[in-house]
Order: structure tokens, then C-alpha cells, then sequence
């Protein structure tokens, strides 16, 4: 072995060590034995504000979670209101533009643009600019439309395992268009929000409208929401539920409902975002929740994918591998989608 | 005075060939109390909706039409109005006939079976619309509906097949059946009311002097209690084209779309709502509940010429013979499929877990309540939030809604009507559009009422007022201005008359009314959505929360709380109320 080899060899161990060090010392610092200096600090003067409030749209068990782990880690009462986005977005706004701000905080699905419209009022803040300490960890690109996005869950199908054997599950989305699932497909009615559109959008833009108008054409009931279609597949009413969350589906397996999820390679994201609140009741408190779901361990629990099967847009970790962020820019296309499901038509 | 005094002066008045005394009304403490309180309550109402129309239509400094513009063009209007007004009318209709058949059985004959036909068919309005429609679904769903895999399975050992069916809930026959289910106990409780306060004697010289059974019912009864009718059918116009969650869960997939769904999806599709449209076709409501509207002042105005006060005593009880037996079948057949059978589809669900044919009777547990009422940190705090603001609601509400009513009845001015039709404004408006005007006008500075139990209370105060007095007008209207006008002549103070022989008269109304009310207001979902917060959880918020994303048998778990409490509280006032009744008659 010669000199230089030797060298680069040492080179390369003390490189390794150091961004072991690095991550070991990250990865502590996140689970709350040793935050960052200027983490600490705000942590030590958010504890005077008492408490935080935050309104989220994901799953109530992953927002008492996280609401649960903030509590934990800072010992600051964490008030946690949750509701479907776009009810959350009317109330978030009227209580701002009324000078009313009882949340500190709002994390919602992204993809409307609803932060900014709010950020020109000077209602809201955007988080880059919220002055929120050691954000190294958190990739730039991430802050979008006013807001940064913390989580991503995967849109799929749902499909009830006793109706349904292994061997026949769709692949991918074309096949759900295969005449032999007539009558047998439960879809949540695409009107009832614009969560509900566009994946139905995006599969009609990926794979063509024959696929969608043989989607259509297998639909046995329309659904008013996800939680009816998951139950209605459940019961046996329908052989595949269109669109499905593991967040949802591995709670009712885990009770003995005949359900599994599958996530397939083309993903429709359902991205959360965060958002702030411009004069904050808590702002200290307020910052350091920031940091706590952007990099902090919130971060982890929000995500966390053998709890709820989520993906973390920050790490990269459980992503799909064409995972595709929902495109508002669709929806002009939403009323011939809608014409083609028959929800303007009586049976 | 008293009431009997009262009525013995009217008679004697009748008996000298006198015509009946009507004073011209005087502005009196309690009109002055009364208006007073109509003014508070008009102005609740219209300050927020104020502030909103005025965002919609003063747009940059200047007027702007697009609301109606957009509501207008808005594709698809005619077939969701006219299936709307079909829905209504169908529905009442049916509503009005059970309804009323129900309670003639149960007030004039010997079909009544106590408790059981007291109080069980009020029990579809305690269950909150969003639940008593899953309930539905859970029965009579074309393939896994419990009713349906039951006569299937009953079907199987004649050679009859089915792989689904045979019935649909998800079909015009199917909206219109849980539609009414929810109207009949709005038309039970006036009718009943009505006939509790209807001097019974009529109907029995009716039947002296020849008349049959059903002629008195038709020429007596019915004429008489014309205001009662006349108010079921305001509050089942209201209920019929408010409700929303009935005609989302089962009219939706059925192709059904109708107004307030339309309305709601508008609201909450996507960010920035649509609240221009939203209020257009709120405005379209209105115009189609001021015809019913129109139409109740005009009965109850007919009926003061024929109103003969008191309350009811020494009724005669129809003996219906043969008819008994099959009339009371009638009746419980009706309360098992109407209210027993949708509860025991929420129990086996929450018990089971999910919604599915294949029970596995070993596996059932308690745990959806375990986790989503008994050991959640908030639902225990929600529900009694939700009955102390109900309870203190509907008792405001009920007595200001009584003390207007009288006033009203009294007083035919500009003020008057104009007043009437605030307070009954909210009515025909969406609850969500109502609960954001709320959050703009009283949330923030001056008032900073923002996730308090007050503004939950004056939200409630003025989405369900309407009902509140839909039941008194119709109970005033009944009584007339006579007695009153007998006792104020015989020297009592107006206040003195107003304790002693009108509040009497109308306290079964009263009671029927703030049950509505309290019901309504502890399982309110829509206003409770933007509304309630952090500091003042409320059941329906949870409700709502469960619905969009828990389970059924978290929302079958807590409904059934729910429902076990409404009923126990208005059980026990049934019970007061005809204890109150037969002591004073």
C-alpha cells in the first residue's frame, strides 16, 4: 500500500467519521436530548407562551400524535383542531381576516395556492422568512406557494381481500378499465371536493381518456366521501374503492375488515403543507413547532411509515417512485370528468 | 284569572249574543318586553348575514352583480330546483299523513300505548341526520345492506336467488322514505301539541249531533287545528330544504342533486369557497319557503276567527274496538322500522368494528366506544358542552320565541312582519354560510368572541329559532287573542295574564318546541364546524370530524351516546309535560 493510497484511505475514514458524527449528533439533537443551540433557546422562551395551537387536515391519530409529541418533548401544551382542508381553510381565513387568530399554525393538503392569497393579505407569513432556527436539514424546494410542505401520503386503490384474489389485483391503473370489474368498482364521487378530482385528473392526463372513460364505465356506486367508500368496500358493496389512503385502510385491516391498500408506481401525492400565522398568538411557540414539524421530530411522526404508511418529502424516505404532486392546473378539465361519471345523471 | 274565568267570561260574552271583544292593541310592558327581545334577536340575525351580503355586493367601491349573474347561469339550476321541489313535497306529504295519523291514535284513541307511542317516534329526529343516513345505508344497501341480506337469505330456501336488492336506498323511493322519516317528528310534535290544546268538546258535540268518526276528524278536528298543520308544514319546508347530509349520503349516488347539496359543495370543494353562488341559491330557498310561509300566516290568520282557547279536558276516548289491536300493529311496526331498526344497524356496526354482512358474533367489543367516547380526551368535555349550551339555548330560545309569537299575534305593523321575517331568515340560508357570517362579525375585534360557548349559543339562538317559533305561532294562533283579551278585561295585568293563561296554554307547544331546539342544537354539525375550537369542543364538531375521516363505528359509537342522552333528558320532559297536563286538568 503506498503513501497515497494510505492518505486517501484516511481521508476518507476521517470524512466518514465526521458525517457519522454529523449524523449522530443531528439525529440526537432531533429526538430532543441535545436541540441546537438556537432551538434550546427557543425552546426555553416558547415555554413562557404556554401553549401552541395548530388546525390539520391529516388523520385525527397522526395529529394527536404529533400534538402528543411536541408536548412530550418541550413540555408546551400542544391544541390540536382537525377537519377536512378546505373546511379548515374558510374557517383558518375568516378568523384571520376577523382579526381573530386563535391558530398559530395550519397544516393542510398543498396544491391551491391558499397561503398566498393570505401571505399578500399580511395575514400570513411564509415560513422561509418566519425566522425559524437551524433549518439545514430542509430542502429549499420544499417551500412552495407560501408555504413548506412536512408529508406526503401516496393516493392508491383499496380493494376487499374477500372478494378479490391476489392474483387478480390491478397492476396499474389501465387495468381497473378491464370490462371484468363492471359494476364493481366503489369511486368517492369527484364533485364533493377537489382532493377528490384531481386524481382522477391525473390518471386521465398519464394514461389517456380511454382509461378513464373504461373506469367510468365500472363504476358501480359513487361514494360522498373516503371514509363511506372504505366502509361500503369493506361490506362488500363494491370489489375496489378508487382512491385510498394507507392511513386509513391499515386501521380497518388491523380491526378484521376484508381491506388492503395498494399504492402503485404512478402516485397521485397527497401533500400536507405549513403554514403560519402572521401575529401569532404564540409566536416563539409558534417558531418552534415550525422547526419541530419541518426537521424536528414531528417531522418523524408525521411521516412515519409503519404507523401510517406515509412518506416524508424532506428525507426522501417511503417516496413512490413516480409519486406526482397534485396539479391544480387540471381542474378546467374537472366538468367533462364529471359529466363522464354520471353524477349529473339519475339512475 | 285564571283560565276557566277566562273561558267562562268568552262564554258568557257568546251566551248574550255579544260579539266576541277584540281591543285594539295597546303597547303594553310585555309588548315593549317582547319587541325588545325581537329586535335583539332580528338584529343577531341580520348584522352577520349584513356584513357578508355587503362583502359579496359592494366590491372595490362599487356594486357588483355577479352573485346573481353566476347564479343564474349556473349549469344544471332547473333540474336541481325542480328535483328539490319534488323532494319536499313528496316527503312532507308523506310525513304529514304518518304523522298525523300518529297522532290521532295516540291523543283521541285507545291505540296508545303509553310511552311507546309518546316518545319512540320522535327518536329518528335525535339521531343526527348524517348518522340516521348511514343507519339507512347500513340497512338497505342493494348488496350489503343488513334488511336486504336478510330477505335474501329468507328467499334462499324458495328457489329465489338474489346476488342483490331487492331494495335500494339509494333511489328516489329511498330519499323521500328517510326524508320523511325526519319530517314526522316535527308534524307528531305540533299535531300533538295541537290536540293536547284543543278543547275536545267540539269534537264530541260534533259526534252528538250525528257527525261520524271521520267527519268529525275532517270537519272538526282537522279545520281545527289548521295552525298546527300549517306550522308542521313551515318546518318541514325548512327541514325539507335545509337538510343536507340525508340527500348527500343517499341522494347523491343515487344521480339526486339537490339545492342545499349543491349549496354545501359550493362552500366547500375548494378554497376560495363560493360563497356569491352559495348565497344566490340560498335566495331561491327563500323565495320557495315564503310561499309555505305565506301560507301558514294566512291559516293561522283564519284560524283566530274560529280559535275557541283552553286546553284540553275531560277527553273522551275514542274506543276503536276490532280496530284497536291493528291500529297499534300500525304503530309498532312503524317505530321498529323507523327508529328501533337504523339504531340496531348502528349498534351491531360499532360494536363490529366496520360494516360488513359477516358478523362474527365472538369477536363484537366495545372498543369504538372505548376509544372514541369513553377514553378520548375531548368527547366526554363535547358532549357536555353540547347539552349545557343546548339546554340553556332551547330554554332562551323557546321562551323568547313565545313572548314574540305573542306579540306578533297581537301587533299586524310593518315592524312586526318585518321583524318576523328576520328572525326567520336563517332559516332558509345554509348553516355554513351562517357560521362563516358569525366568525366575520363576532369572532374578532370588538366582540373577540372567537371559541367561546357564547357565540355557540348565538349561533344556535339564531339557526333554530325559526323552529322554536313555528311551534309557538302555531300554539298561539290556536289559543286566539280571546282568552287573554277576557282576562284583561276582568282587570288582570298583562304580565299576570300572560303567566297565568297563556303560558299554560301553550306550555305543551313549549315543550315540543324546545325539543326541537335542544336536539337540533346538540347534534349541529355545520355552524358547530367553524365555530367550535380548541377551548369550546362541541359533539357535533366530532361528529363531523369522524365522518370525514375515522370510521362508522367510531360515529355509530358516539351518535349512540348521543342519542341515549337526547332521549333521556326529553323522555323525562314527555313524562313532566303530561304529568303537568292531566294534574291541571
Amino acid at each position: 500500500m503506498n503513501a497515497h493510497a494510505v492518505r486517501a484511505g484516511a481521508k476518507a475514514l476521517a470524512g466518514m467519521a465526521a458525517i457519522t458524527i454529523a449524523l449522530a449528533g443531528g439525529a440526537h439533537a432531533q429526538t430532543g436530548g441535545n436541540l441546537p443551540a438556537k432551538v434550546a433557546e427557543l425552546a426555553s422562551s416558547a415555554k413562557q407562551e404556554g401553549e401552541v395551537t395548530f388546525y390539520a387536515s391529516c388523520p385525527e391519530p397522526i395529529a394527536a400524535a404529533v400534538a402528543k409529541g411536541f408536548e412530550e418533548q418541550f413540555g408546551i401544551h400542544a391544541n390540536m383542531l382537525r377537519l377536512v382542508t378546505t373546511e379548515l381553510q374558510i374557517r383558518y381565513a375568516r378568523e384571520l381576516q376577523a382579526g381573530a387568530q386563535s391558530a398559530d399554525a395550519i397544516i393542510v393538503s398543498h396544491g391551491d395556492g391558499f397561503a398566498e392569497k393570505l401571505i399578500k393579505d399580511g395575514l400570513m407569513v411564509d415560513p422561509q422568512n418566519a425566522g425559524i432556527p437551524a433549518l439545514d436539514a430542509y430542502p429549499t424546494k420544499l417551500f412552495k406557494q407560501g408555504a413548506a410542505i412536512i408529508g406526503a401520503e401516496a393516493l392508491g386503490f383499496a380493494y376487499n381481500t374477500d372478494l378479490v384474489q391476489e392474483k387478480d389485483v390491478p397492476k396499474d391503473w389501465p387495468d381497473l378499465a378491464d370490462p371484468k370489474w363492471k359494476g364493481k368498482l366503489l369511486v368517492v364521487d369527484p364533485v364533493t371536493s377537489v382532493g377528490n378530482t384531481l386524481p382522477l385528473l391525473m390518471i386521465q392526463e398519464k394514461y389517456g381518456d380511454a382509461a378513464i372513460q373504461g373506469i367510468a364505465a365500472n363504476v358501480y356506486r359513487l361514494t360522498p366521501g373516503i371514509v363511506p367508500n372504505f366502509e361500503a368496500l369493506a361490506a362488500g358493496e363494491g370489489s375496489i374503492g378508487i382512491t385510498s389512503l394507507a392511513s386509513l385502510a391499515k386501521p380497518m385491516a388491523a380491526k378484521g375488515a376484508p381491506v388492503a391498500h395498494v399504492t402503485l408506481s404512478f402516485a397521485p401525492l397527497l401533500q400536507h403543507s405549513l403554514g403560519l400565522t402572521a401575529k401569532s398568538p404564540h409566536p416563539k411557540a409558534q417558531a418552534l413547532f415550525a422547526w419541530y414539524m419541518m426537521v424536528g421530530e414531528g417531522q418523524k411522526i408525521l411521516n412515519d411509515p409503519e404507523r401510517w404508511s406515509r412518506a416524508s418529502p424532506v428525507t426522501g424516505e417511503n417516496m413512490p417512485k413516480e409519486g406526482v404532486e397534485m396539479d391544480n392546473s387540471l381542474l378546467p378539465k374537472a366538468d367533462a370528468l364529471y359529466k363522464l361519471f354520471g353524477t349529473s345523471k339519475k339512475k | 284569572m285564571t283560565i276557566e274565568a277566562a273561558r267562562s267570561l268568552q262564554d258568557n260574552d257568546a251566551m248574550h249574543g255579544l260579539p266576541r271583544r277584540r281591543t285594539k292593541p295597546c303597547a303594553t310592558a310585555l309588548d315593549r318586553i317582547s319587541l325588545g327581545v325581537a329586535l335583539v334577536l332580528a338584529l343577531l340575525a341580520v348584522y352577520p348575514l349584513g356584513l357578508l351580503v355587503t362583502e359579496l355586493f359592494w366590491v372595490d367601491g362599487h356594486f357588483s352583480f355577479d352573485a346573481i349573474v353566476n347564479t343564474a347561469t349556473m349549469p344544471g339550476l332547473v333540474v336541481i330546483v325542480v328535483d328539490t321541489v319534488i323532494m319536499v313535497i313528496a316527503c312532507s306529504l308523506l310525513a304529514l299523513a304518518i304523522a298525523a295519523a300518529f297522532a290521532w291514535l295516540n291523543e283521541r284513541t285507545d291505540a296508545r300505548f303509553g310511552f311507546l307511542t309518546d316518545t319512540l317516534p320522535l327518536l329518528p329526529f335525535m339521531v343526527p341526520p348524517v348518522a340516521g343516513a348511514i343507519g339507512w345505508v347500513l340497512l338497505l344497501s342493494p348488496r350489503a345492506g343488513y334488511v336486504n341480506g336478510i330477505v335474501r337469505a329468507l328467499a334462499e330456501p324458495f328457489g329465489i336467488s338474489l346476488r342483490e336488492g331487492p331494495f335500494d336506498i339509494f333511489s328516489w323511493g329511498g330519499l323521500i322514505f328517510v326524508m320523511a322519516l325526519y319530517q314526522v317528528p316535527y308534524a307528531f310534535l305540533m299535531i300533538v301539541s295541537g290536540l293536547r290544546s284543543l278543547d275536545p268538546s267540539l269534537e264530541e258535540q260534533s259526534r252528538i249531533s250525528g257527525a261520524g268518526l271521520f267527519e268529525t276528524l275532517r270537519r272538526v278536528t282537522l279545520r281545527a287545528l289548521g295552525p298546527s298543520i300549517a306550522g308542521a308544514v313551515l318546518l318541514m319546508a325548512w327541514q325539507g330544504f335545509a337538510l343536507f347530509s340525508v340527500p348527500a349520503i343517499i341522494g347523491s349516488p343515487a344521480g339526486i342533486e339537490v339545492l342545499a347539496v349543491r349549496i354545501v359543495r359550493l362552500l366547500t370543494f375548494s378554497y376560495p369557497p363560493q360563497v356569491d353562488v352559495a348565497l344566490g341559491l340560498s335566495m331561491i330557498v327563500a323565495a320557495l319557503v315564503s310561499v309555505t310561509w305565506i301560507v301558514q300566516r294566512k291559516v293561522i290568520d283564519a284560524g283566530r276567527n274560529s280559535a275557541f282557547g283552553g286546553k284540553a279536558h275531560n277527553i273522551r276516548i275514542i274506543r276503536l274496538g276490532a280496530w284497536k289491536w291493528p291500529m297499534r300493529g300500525l304503530m309498532l311496526l312503524y317505530i321498529f322500522a323507523a327508529a328501533i331498526m337504523p339504531l340496531c344497524a348502528l349498534i351491531i356496526v360499532s360494536l363490529n368494528g366496520f360494516w360488513s354482512l359477516s358478523i362474527k358474533w365472538g369477536r363484537l367489543s366495545l372498543d369504538a366506544f372505548r376509544t372514541n367516547v369513553f377514553e378520548h380526551p375531548i368527547t366526554a368535555l363535547s358532549l357536555w358542552n353540547s347539552i349545557v349550551i343546548g339546554a340553556v339555548t332551547a330554554t332562551v330560545g323557546i321562551l323568547a320565541a313565545a313572548l314574540i309569537s305573542q306579540y306578533l299575534l297581537r301587533h299586524r305593523s310593518g315592524l312586526a312582519r318585518g321583524v318576523d321575517g328576520a328572525l326567520k331568515l336563517p332559516a332558509v340560508v345554509s348553516h355554513v354560510v351562517i357560521g362563516v357570517a358569525f366568525v366575520i362579525a363576532f369572532a374578532g375585534p370588538p366582540f373577540h368572541l372567537g371559541g367561546t360557548a357564547l357565540i355557540l349559543g348565538m349561533v344556535y339562538l339564531v339557526l333554530y329559532l325559526p323552529q322554536a317559533l313555528a311551534a309557538t305561532d302555531a300554539a298561539v294562533g290556536q289559543v286566539g287573542v280571546e282568552l287573554s283579551e277576557a282576562s284583561r278585561l276582568a282587570g288582570a295585568s298583562d304580565m299576570q295574564t300572560f303567566r297565568r293563561i297563556n303560558l299554560p296554554l301553550i306550555l305543551g307547544s313549549l315543550v315540543a318546541g324546545w325539543s326541537l331546539m335542544f336536539t337540533r342544537v346538540a347534534g349541529d354539525l355545520t355552524a358547530s364546524a367553524l365555530l367550535s375550537g380548541t377551548g369550546n369542543p362541541v359533539v357535533g364538531f366530532r361528529i363531523l370530524e369522524i365522518y370525514t375521516n375515522g370510521s362508522f363505528a367510531a360515529l355509530a359509537a358516539l351518535t349512540l351516546v348521543l342519542v341515549a342522552i337526547t332521549f333521556a333528558i326529553i323522555a323525562v320532559l314527555f313524562a313532566w309535560q303530561r304529568h303537568l297536563m292531566a294534574w291541571s286538568r
